[in-house]
């Protein structure tokens, strides 16, 4: 599937904004920019490699002039299509709703099915997608940096230590980043 | 919209959905239809065997249940229009999944046994019987009815005994978590069995989770097909026939132990998340306690939401993985969803302690009721027991389940932590199917398909 | 408007697609080698990215009116590290033949051999983010993939160094992780 490489796969979505909702959207997505907590129990979603939102002016470039502005959504994430959209509106159904209710059609976040309808309704399938690192989802990209800091930390020590306090130190290291193994 | 919690329509739904028969024989008949008329006949007498969910006065010596596969709906004459209203997953069928379910290699359906996955098995017959004697005078009853209707084959058989101590065979006392169902009676909602609530409390699971025609955890009733009278009060059902290598899991314990500071058993309850008597690790994470064990409000009371680092019960630990409870962020929201009714039973001799491998098949005829394949079995097949990502454990498979190719390892977190690699592949499939659970009243209707 | 958080980045480029060349486009994009072939590896910081092709808009029904495309766009969008001036240029240089097959079936694409023209024309279709969430801001490509690869031979090392007493731990340590 054009979607998917390795274990990353992509969403894309475009919806029309109702009239008169863009400064609303517009606020919100500031909001979202500027209130970190605002944004935590997205990035808890840990299986999400990146989200944005994009604002798509009436005009386009090439100069055409449309009806409405769009909304833009695209993502890449882990795991399945369905669990992807099942934790958005579980999870998040507030956001969803301060989001997508701007736009044309849509049902709300809950139950999750018309939700799941709407999106695929409005996926754009993708015709070329590229990830550098496929082989690892969000969850071990965060582990491999915490591994590689802590592992920076004991290798900078390691040459000046006697092996029976490397051997503490070296089981200190294991015990600090064994979750992320 | 919420919905309040109604009485199940018990005397419609199918017994084995709603009710663990805790009868230690079973038999499962295979059969296929060659002549649609005569097998609706069949379907219609069966209807009046059929077991159902209503209160028992006393536990009866035998139960009947019957459940079709889709290419079995079809050859019973089943309207295009109503086959259409059936679910992708039920209608591809197990074998064609296996890539989502991580059945290759050993597990691949190439390798199935014959009679088992095919697109020629149309009907599951199971009969649940208190002792072999019983059963065996069933199974001559029934294949006696099939053979004097006609139009029916019996593609195969597949038998299955309870072991001594309600173990299965790689010696772990099974059973203790089911989800209790919302408006089932008999379901008394026990201490860790359905949701956790804030307030410490449990709440059974609503019934539309696995009940079709009543209203699950988003509070809608899911989708079911129709007509109204095929669909509601039925369910669908996963059968899996799961050998397993018990000297390979003794070999890969007494490899680990060693380097293990625990020793073997608690090493051995590391890997499911409770020791083989059932003690759960979260509770008792040092040895085995027989009391706790024994108490169904305390065995099953728990919740990892004081240990999210897997220090008493890993995060990987195949319970664990299986229901993850609190461990999961947002208070189960997303774990309320993936919950299924298991009503499987062993198969096999047991291997004596000790013994080399004997060649004997064994393991477990795995069976589980849900509202929707997909989101409750193959979920927790494919994202919480053939991959770690939802735990933070990468690509870490289920050590008993997982589809290993031995190069995984599973992390016991401790200080230091210790690893158990390579893991070998310990369960291996040897066939499934995906079959739908008609109410009785469900199968009155198909067996008046057609006109008859 | 936020194109960045922490030191991830994103771009979005939407460009028109000449007339009667949509299908020619897809057909295009849908055969490029995948994986660390795809040409977009060769452009460097680069995450994530995609190419997609907007055909047409999706009616939702009343009250919306209609609205439909004079022609199709192909929507570019590229999760990298910044900051974007130097990955324009990348883009364009990098991608060189590439960039002139996908992009020259859109209107005005003055070529690469016009390295100053193509980042204009990737600029001046420039659509601006306005949210962004990231899983992990603050770690470029590189050091993830390093990060990556360190990961698995900690893992391996921790496997074969159990039970290992602290001398034999010691050199084992040194035979793995030492020089670095």
């Amino acid at each position: 599937m054009a979607n998917v490489e390795g274990k990353a796969t992509a969403i894309t979505v475009l919806s029309p904004v109702k009239p008169g909702w863009t400064l609303w959207l517009r606020a919100l997505f500031f909001a979202g920019t500027h209130l970190t907590s605002s944004l935590e129990k997205l990035q808890q979603l840990s299986f999400i490699h990146y989200a944005r939102w994009t604002i798509l002016e009436r005009r386009w470039p090439g100069g055409e002039r449309l009806r409405y502005r769009y909304l833009l959504f695209e993502s890449n994430f882990n795991g399945t299509w369905d669990e992807y959209i099942d934790a958005f509106s579980e999870v998040v159904p507030t956001r969803m709703k301060l989001i997508w209710g701007s736009s044309y059609g849509f049902p709300g976040p809950l139950p999750v099915e018309p939700f799941k309808a709407y999106i695929r309704k409005n996926e754009f399938p993708i015709e070329h997608y590229y990830s550098a690192y496929p082989r690892a989802t969000t969850t071990e990209v965060v582990s491999a940096l915490e591994v590689a800091r802590a592992h920076a930390a004991l290798s900078a020590r390691a040459p000046r230590l006697p092996a029976e306090e490397l051997k503490r130190a070296y089981e200190d290291f294991l015990f600090e980043v064994q979750h992320h193994l | 919209m919420a919905a309040t919690a109604s009485g199940l329509n018990v005397e419609n739904i199918q017994g084995a959905l709603l009710r663990g028969y805790r009868l230690p024989v079973a038999r499962y008949l295979f059969v296929h239809v060659s002549a649609p008329e005569r097998a609706r006949t069949f379907i219609g007498q069966i209807a009046e065997q059929v077991s159902s969910a209503a209160p028992w006065s006393q536990k009866p010596e035998w139960a009947l249940n019957a459940y079709l596969t889709f290419a079995g709906l079809s050859a019973l004459g089943l309207p295009e229009s109503a086959l259409e209203s059936f679910p992708a997953d039920f209608r591809d069928g197990m074998a064609a999944r296996a890539h989502m379910l991580g059945d290759g290699d050993e597990s691949a359906p190439e390798r199935w046994e014959a009679g088992l996955g095919g697109p020629r098995v149309h009907l599951m017959l199971m009969l649940s019987s208190a002792d072999e004697r019983i059963g065996e005078e069933r199974r001559r009853s029934l294949l006696g009815l099939i053979e004097r209707t006609g139009g029916l084959e019996l593609l195969s058989e597949q038998r299955g005994s309870a072991l001594a101590g309600n173990r299965e065979h790689f010696g772990y006392a099974d059973g203790f978590s089911q989800p209790p169902v919302e408006g089932f009676a008999e379901d008394r909602p026990r201490a860790g069995g359905g949701a956790p609530q804030k307030d410490g409390g449990w709440r059974a699971i609503r019934a539309g989770e696995f009940v079709l025609g009543y209203p699950d955890e988003e509070g809608v009733l899911p989708p079911a097909p129709e007509p109204e009278a095929l669909g509601r009060d039925g369910s669908y059902l996963v059968f899996r026939k799961l050998a397993q290598d018990v000297a390979g899991f003794r070999a890969m314990l007494a490899r680990a132990s060693p380097t293990y500071p625990g020793g073997e058993e608690l090493l051995a309850a590391k890997l499911v998340g409770r020791f083989r008597d059932g003690t759960p690790l979260d509770r008792a994470p040092d040895r085995p306690d027989p009391d706790l064990v024994a108490d169904p409000d305390r065995h099953n009371d728990f919740r990892y939401d004081s240990d999210p680092q897997g220090l008493r019960c890993p995060v990987g630990a195949h319970v664990r993985r299986a229901n993850p409870r609190e461990s999961m962020p947002f208070r189960g929201k997303l774990v309320n969803r993936h919950r299924m009714l298991r009503r499987g039973i062993t198969y096999g001799p047991p291997l004596p302690a000790g013994s080399p491998e004997d060649g004997r098949d064994r393991g477990v005829l795995f069976m589980c009721f849900q509202a929707s394949i997909k989101r409750q079995f193959e979920f927790v097949q494919a994202q919480w027991f053939n991959d770690g990502n939802a735990f933070r454990l990468g690509d870490d498979k289920d050590v008993l389940l997982g589809d290993h190719d031995g190069t995984g390892k599973a992390l016991i977190p401790g200080r230091p932590p210790s690893f158990v690699h390579p893991l070998p592949r310990l369960v291996t499939v040897r066939g499934g199917e995906y079959l739908f659970c008609p109410s009785i009243a469900a199968l009155r209707y198909l067996s008046a398909l057609g006109g008859a | 408007m936020s194109d960045s958080a922490g030191q991830a980045s994103a771009l979005t480029v939407l460009a028109p697609i000449e007339p009667g060349r949509e299908e020619a486009l897809r057909s295009h994009l849908q055969s490029l080698p995948s994986g660390s072939q795809s040409p977009l590896a060769r452009v460097p910081g680069t995450h994530f990215a995609r190419w997609v092709i907007v055909g047409q808009l999706v009616f939702q029904g009343p009250p919306q009116r209609h609205d439909e495309l004079d022609c199709a766009y192909l929507l570019f969008t590229s999760n990298f590290d910044g900051p974007l001036e130097p990955y324009v240029e990348a883009l364009c240089e990098k991608l060189g033949e590439t960039a002139d097959v996908v992009w020259g079936h859109c209107r005005g694409w003055p070529g690469t051999g016009d390295q100053a023209g193509a980042k204009e024309y990737l600029r001046r279709n420039r659509i601006a983010t306005s949210l962004f969430v990231s899983g992990y801001p603050q770690a470029t490509l590189g050091e993830i993939l390093t990060a990556l690869e360190l990961r698995e031979r900690v893992t391996a090392f921790a496997i074969q160094a159990q039970g290992l007493g602290s001398e034999a731990l010691a050199r084992a340590w040194q035979r793995e992780f030492g020089d670095a």
